[in-house]
């Protein structure tokens, strides 16, 4: 048995790349790995919470002998697979988009495309009907 | 026999509605004959109805629609074919019948830009409203006389609009519909007293039990139909919709005077007459409103400058006739009901005069080219036969002996004197003066109508009046257009009830048998009648054209204009219910609606302050979701 320390901070870590990817990046590949970095934080996250008993960790200090009797519907970890599940699927449409916008303007810089904002210095009602011509 | 004559009553002219309008569209034509067919239709059965009821006796309940069980009460919707039905149904038949086959010609062609004909239309309505009146002369329940009721409410409105282009027309349609429908609320209401108080709408139930019944619910349901009879009828204080409703075209007016509509008030009252006379209070107000309305309209007709509206108001005295012969009923000897045998011998014999004047008055119109009586004159050297038939329906209306109009008023005042002499009291004897008062003044203002028509010189054509209707409008002025046959017919047709309805009195029937007239009654209304015919008639040859020159000017403005009761109505009704309009349709405006738009407002500056966050930019979009997913996390660890 691990101590709890290890994965809460490779999970930390994971989540702090992740933000870095999603705030500091400008390539929209890269934008996206951030975001599946901050997923498997969350994954790492739940895997780690099942083993913690019913009733908190609370639990392991006030009755050490007990045992811990996990729960056996394994909620974390079946809730983990059913997120890298939702994750998997989430990456195709992403890298799809991706595709499609590097097809149409030859960039994946993200802050090359700011058309749609309405508050942006390029806003325009119909963003890409100047540039296919 | 009887059931199918009922029933072919109401349904042969509501077909012939149904028939004649969507034909009408493509081939106007037929429009005339369906709606000529369906009105005869109408007649004939309701003349097997008659002779049905008279030899094999009347039925008391004939099922129609069945039952609606509204789970308090179950309504029975049944008809009912007595003689009352009968005989006013052949009133009714007939008059419809006469006027459909008059308007055929009345309103052949297009018309005029002002005035179009819209033949289909017109006719479908008029159908339409015969069925409804014998709807409401054959229901055997409260709730399907109301349905009548309303029909009869919204094709008078139609009608009375007809000539929608006019501006007074559609004044007085409204005017109509609107006067008509607070009584028709007294209707309503005495439909909801009744099955809260007595627990059935039913005609043939309520004649058993009425004397059974609360006090108090009999008096509210009496008073409350008594309400919707006098604002169908043209009683006062509801009757000022009447004289304005002469907008409409002439047939219309012989319609709704003589068999419909104005009837229909009247014959409400007699319909129910054992929950009017188990509650005397009712009858006493009837009475006051019938001896009112019958000397005002009376003394408002001697004042009329126009022929239509002259008889306008007669058919308001009139009627207040056959109220006050009903509002006298419980008088007579207990249990006695001569009172209501005359208001309806009345109600018969009036349809046919009214019926037969308004035709009349309509051909003169279509001769003279105007309804002012000042254009008229002479018609007895010009149209003798014409004038003929005024005079008839004139004495009818004057109750000149030995017209039907004469035995029926006599009828009336006669009941009234019995009511009186057996101890009654005021009501009965307030009745009985008004009506011999009201008999002189009838007498002067018909021999006045007389006198300014039929007799005095040829007027010269009036300029700038054109036939308002017909084909003859072409003819140059000075040369009496020939009236066309559909015209005159049925004037003989009517005539003949006019003049021979009192024969009914030979051999009455069980509706009229308590109909006496007495003698010394009969002799002085004759003496009183005759005394204001001469009077009005000799006034030509004395130098006075007009009879009614005799009134001091104010005075006869005053008359004229139906003792000002427009202007006191404007006052007490229309001009506070429109200020209660207006502030409700600023509370409307200014403050309900005032959040409505509030939101939109509230939007818009959200709107504007938030597309400022539109940045474009998708790192921008990130740190948001990432700063809100921070704050969610503090929030949970602050709170758990």
């Amino acid at each position: 048995m691990i101590h709890l320390v290890g994965p809460v901070v490779l999970a930390a870590a994971l989540a702090g790349t992740g933000v870095y990817g999603l705030l500091a990046r400008r390539n929209a590949v890269l934008v996206l790995v951030g975001a599946e970095l901050l997923l498997a934080a969350a994954g790492v996250l739940l895997v780690t919470a099942n083993t913690i008993p019913a009733g908190g960790l609370a639990q392991l200090t006030a009755a050490p002998d007990a045992g811990i009797a996990p729960d056996p519907l394994l909620p974390g970890q079946v809730l983990t697979i059913f997120a890298i599940t939702i994750g998997a699927a989430e990456v195709g449409l992403a890298l799809a988009v991706v595709l499609l916008l590097y097809r149409a303007r030859s960039v994946s810089d993200l802050t090359a495309v700011r058309e749609l904002g309405e508050a942006s210095p390029t806003y325009s009602e119909t963003p890409g009907a100047g540039a296919s011509s | 026999m009887t059931r199918a004559a009922a029933f072919s009553t109401i349904l042969l002219p509501a077909l012939a509605a149904l028939l004649g309008l969507p034909l009408g569209g493509r081939l106007s034509a037929a429009a005339r004959e369906w709606a000529v067919l369906g009105a005869l239709g109408a007649l004939l059965a309701a003349c097997v109805e008659l002779a049905a009821v008279l030899t094999g006796g009347g039925l008391v309940r004939v099922a129609f629609l069945g039952g609606v069980d509204t789970g308090s009460t179950v309504v029975r919707l049944d008809l009912r074919a007595d003689e009352l039905s009968a005989f006013v149904a052949v009133a009714v038949g007939l008059v419809a019948f006469c006027v459909q086959v008059y308007s055929t010609a009345y309103l052949a062609g297009p018309g005029t830009d002002d005035a179009p004909t819209r033949y289909p239309a017109y006719a479908a309505t008029v159908s339409l409203f015969t069925a409804a009146m014998m709807l409401v002369v054959h229901a055997d329940d409260l709730v399907l006389l109301l349905v009548g009721w309303e029909v009869m409410g919204i094709c008078s409105y139609l009608l009375v609009g007809h000539h929608s282009e006019r501006p007074a027309a559609r004044a007085a349609a409204v005017k109509a519909f609107l006067v008509t429908r607070v009584g028709d609320l007294g209707v309503l209401l005495a439909v909801v007293v009744l099955v809260v108080g007595a627990g059935t709408t039913s005609v043939s139930r309520l004649a058993g039990t009425a004397g059974d019944l609360p006090r108090g619910t009999v008096l509210a349901a009496a008073l409350l139909l008594l309400m919707g009879a006098v604002g169908k009828s043209a009683q006062f204080p509801l009757h000022t919709w009447l004289p304005d409703a002469m907008e409409g075209p002439t047939p219309v007016s012989a319609l709704i005077h003589a068999a419909t509509m104005v009837a229909a008030g009247v014959f409400l009252v007699a319909r129910l007459l054992p929950v009017f006379v188990a509650s005397d209070g009712a009858l006493v107000v009837a009475a006051v409103v019938a001896s009112v309305t019958m000397l005002g309209a009376a003394l408002a007709a001697l004042a009329q400058d126009d022929l239509k509206r002259l008889l306008a108001w007669s058919t308001v005295s009139q009627v207040a006739y056959m109220l006050a012969g009903v509002s006298v009923a419980s008088a007579v000897d207990g249990d006695d009901s001569a009172g209501a045998s005359a208001g309806v011998f009345h109600l018969l014999s009036h349809a046919a005069f009214k019926a037969l004047l308004f035709l009349v008055a309509g051909c003169v119109t279509h001769v003279v080219g105007s309804t002012l009586l000042a254009d008229m004159g002479a018609l007895r050297r010009t149209h003798a036969p014409l004038a003929l038939l005024l005079g008839l329906g004139l004495a009818g209306l004057a109750g000149i002996p030995p017209l039907g109009g004469f035995w029926s008023k006599e009828a009336v005042l006669t009941a009234a004197e019995h009511a009186s002499a057996s101890g009654v009291g005021w009501p009965a004897q307030m009745v009985l003066a008004s009506g011999l008062v009201t008999t002189l003044v009838t007498g002067v203002y018909a021999g006045r109508a007389f006198a300014m028509v039929a007799l005095g010189g040829v007027r010269p054509a009036p300029a700038g009046h054109d036939v308002p209707h017909g084909p003859s409008h072409a003819l140059p002025h000075g040369l009496s257009p020939a009236l066309p046959p559909a015209m005159t017919w049925p004037l003989w047709l009517l005539a003949v009830p006019t003049v021979l309805l009192g024969l009914v009195l030979v051999r009455p029937p069980a509706l009229l048998g308590e109909v006496h007239v007495g003698f010394w009654t009969a002799f002085t209304g004759t003496l009183l009648s005759l005394a204001g015919v001469g009077w009005a008639l000799t006034a030509p040859a004395l130098g006075a054209r007009d009879i009614a020159d005799a009134v001091p000017r104010p005075v006869r403005v005053f008359l004229r204009e139906g003792y000002r009761f427009d202007a006191v109505q404007d006052r007490l009704v229309v001009r506070p219910v429109r200020t209660l309009a207006r502030v409700v349709a600023g509370g409307d405006r200014d403050v309900v609606d005032a959040y409505v738009r509030g939101t939109a407002t509230v939007s818009r500056w959200g709107g504007l302050v938030l597309r400022r966050t539109q940045s474009g930019l998708v790192t921008g979009y990130l740190t948001w979701v990432l700063a809100g997913a921070a704050v969610a996390a503090a929030v949970g660890v602050v709170l758990s």
